[in-house]
């Protein structure tokens, strides 16, 4: 077996993509009124569709402010050697990239302002076909490493 | 080193003159025939049209003069346009493919169309010049490709004599041609035909047929099927024989080169250092036969029939695959062992083409009377299933991965490691629990990028495929031998 790559991502990404699970929950419950409301107000839904939006609804809330955050977030790990970048990351589905630095095109760090407001940034990695993405690590660590890896990828053997 | 600027042929007035007069046609027509009233053309009429005649020619003849290309600093450099300025600057070493063509007009003037083609970019070439004179051409081409070989620099108008040439021959074009499958393209392309006629035809047509097809019994139908069925066939065949009537490749030192095409030729050159993958496509038809597609994978070129690749040769008997390959482009080793997918896999093969029938199949059974019938789907779902599972497998050999799968013909794909640009193992729940992963390779084409996978590949075989594509283990790999 190929060992798992090292590194883990920042503590600090849970909180953000619990934040952006809560906006997504303040969604949901937005919907679970405008069916209340639709049945008190204008006509009479069926009880059981009430209460099964309502377990529906508890059930994703659950998911997406609670569970899948901190699984996506002890799943992921990365690792940037001389050589070559390896990931793996995913909680239905896992997935593990090798993307040798020669292949590598050009890379960028990006924020948006959830990311910014924690100081964090993502770093994204471009190939001639493909984009990969780190997610949440702390803003030095990460123009640490997307100055490396442009260093790194500078050493071309041969062109494509 | 050409340094002047140079226009296009004056041909090239021509054909855009006629290309957008092909893209008026149609209002132009209407216009024509359904704006004249009951007392005949007005004299507005003759205005219009000669202002439009006027402005089109006009347009034509000023893109021309404003379109000039030249070579310099190492760059295509392109200027067109004379609203809207349009600089285009090409580094010679991005060029992936230089493609000439000939249609009925460049043939009638000896000339040649000239198409280029960058890295990624989508379907469209990056740059058509429509009318060049052959000298003309062939001196782009080889200051384009002069920067590869600087000691060779000086022999650039003369074309190195191929090494080898390769025809199709009569028979295979028709073999090739028949078994083309290019009946599903015919098929929508006179479905398409069918839903424009409803709106030409009068609706009493339309009741007359229906009741004629009311009255119809089932052997009418039938035969009307098989008579369009008959006509998209012969169309497909023609297509196809039109297409790759005459296909020469040769291989230079450099170079592949492909000419091909009956009413229009096409030559397209693509150098061997670009090449990124070669796929061997086994199409339904052609498989029990032993016949084979061999598709070459580069930076550019291939339009959307070809899923953006380019044919390397229409037809092959499966078993010269092999010895074909080996002397064509020795640079990409090609074997023929093959890891196939452990037993544990089909039952998931037999699933995944299971469950998208099951589903209709209930709601048929429910709602349709005899609906259970639907049922008998199922056993054809499972028996592609066992079919997909059967022909994927994998291996490595050297520098060279295989990968192959089914997609309706059974396909084949090498890759050379050093050009893949990432490798990826994706393993779900499911997979997991049966170690079994998804391998995914991920190579440059025309088209942004293209993915390969094979599932349910055993999950310590997907870490060997990850451990040969890492490059400590090639280093390790080159110190042994």
């Amino acid at each position: 077996m190929r060992p798992d790559p090292s590194k883990k991502i920042d503590r600090r990404g849970l909180k953000v993509w619990q934040i952006t699970g809560v906006i997504l929950s303040i969604l949901l419950l937005g919907i679970v009124a405008g069916m209340f409301s639709l049945h008190y107000l204008v006509v009479k839904l069926p009880i059981w569709s009430l209460v099964a939006t309502c377990v529906v609804v508890a059930v994703l809330i659950m998911l997406q402010i609670w569970i899948l955050p901190l699984l996506r977030y002890k799943k992921w790990r990365y690792e940037v050697s001389e050589h070559e970048i390896e990931l793996k990351h995913g909680v239905i589905i896992v997935k593990r990239t090798l993307i040798p630095m020669v292949r590598v095109q050009h890379v960028d760090t990006r924020q948006g302002p959830l990311l910014r407001a924690y100081k964090l940034s993502s770093v994204t990695i471009s190939t001639a076909a493909t984009t990969h993405e780190i997610p949440a690590l702390s803003n030095e660590v990460a123009d640490e490493l997307r100055d490396k890896i442009s260093v790194l990828a500078r050493v071309t053997e041969d062109d494509v | 080193m050409m340094s002047e600027k140079k226009r296009l042929h004056p041909v090239a007035m021509l054909l855009a003159f006629l290309a957008s007069l092909k893209e008026v046609a149609l209002p132009l027509i209407i216009f024509v025939f359904i704006g004249r009233g009951g007392e005949g053309y007005s004299w507005w009429h003759f205005l219009i049209m000669g202002a439009f005649l006027l402005f089109t020619l006009g347009n034509g003849v000023l893109s021309w003069w404003f379109y000039t290309y030249q070579i310099r600093n190492n760059e295509l450099q392109i200027h067109q346009g004379f609203i809207f300025r349009k600089k285009r600057f090409i580094p010679r070493e991005r060029v992936q493919s230089i493609d000439t063509s000939q249609g009925v007009i460049q043939r009638i003037f000896g000339l040649v169309k000239v198409q280029i083609e960058t890295a990624g970019g989508g379907g469209e070439p990056e740059v058509v010049m429509s009318a060049l004179s052959r000298f003309d051409a062939e001196q782009l081409r080889s200051e384009l490709y002069k920067s590869r070989r600087p000691e060779e620099a000086e022999e650039t108008f003369v074309n190195e004599p191929p090494v080898k040439e390769y025809r199709l021959s009569k028979k295979d074009l028709i073999i090739a041609a028949s078994t083309s499958g290019g009946i599903g393209v015919f098929l929508s392309f006179i479905a398409a035909i069918g839903s424009q006629v409803d709106n030409i035809l009068p609706d009493e047509f339309y009741s007359i047929i229906t009741e004629r097809v009311m009255d119809a019994t089932l052997t009418f139908i039938l035969v009307i099927a098989l008579i369009v069925l008959l006509l998209s066939w012969i169309f497909s065949v023609l297509g196809t024989v039109l297409k790759y009537g005459g296909f020469v490749l040769s291989r230079t030192e450099d170079d592949l080169i492909i000419k091909r095409g009956i009413l229009e030729r096409r030559q397209l050159t693509i150098p061997v250092q670009r090449v990124q993958a070669i796929r061997v496509v086994e199409g339904l038809l052609r498989q029990p036969f032993g016949y084979a597609t061999i598709y070459v994978e580069s930076g550019g070129g291939g339009g959307k029939d070809e899923q953006f690749s380019t044919i390397l040769f229409p037809l092959l008997k499966r078993k010269r695959i092999q010895a074909f390959l080996e002397e064509l482009i020795p640079e990409v080793p090609v074997h023929q062992e093959l890891t196939p997918l452990p037993r544990k896999a089909r039952i998931r093969y037999m699933i995944r083409f299971m469950l998208p029938s099951l589903i209709p199949a209930l709601l048929i059974t429910y709602f349709v009377p005899f609906g259970y019938l639907s049922f008998s789907i199922l056993p054809v779902a499972c028996f592609l299933g066992y079919l997909h599972h059967k022909d994927a497998g994998w291996s490595i050999k050297d520098t060279t991965s295989l990968l192959q799968f089914r997609q309706i013909g059974r396909v084949r794909v090498y890759v050379p490691r050093k050009r893949i640009q990432a490798m990826e193992l994706n393993s779900t729940l499911f997979q997991k629990r049966k170690s079994l992963t998804t391998i995914q390779v991920s190579i440059l084409s025309s088209l942004a990028g293209k993915q390969f996978r094979v599932r349910d590949i055993e999950l310590l075989n997907g870490h060997d495929l990850l451990n040969w594509y890492s490059y400590n283990n090639s280093i390790k790999k080159q110190t042994d031998e």
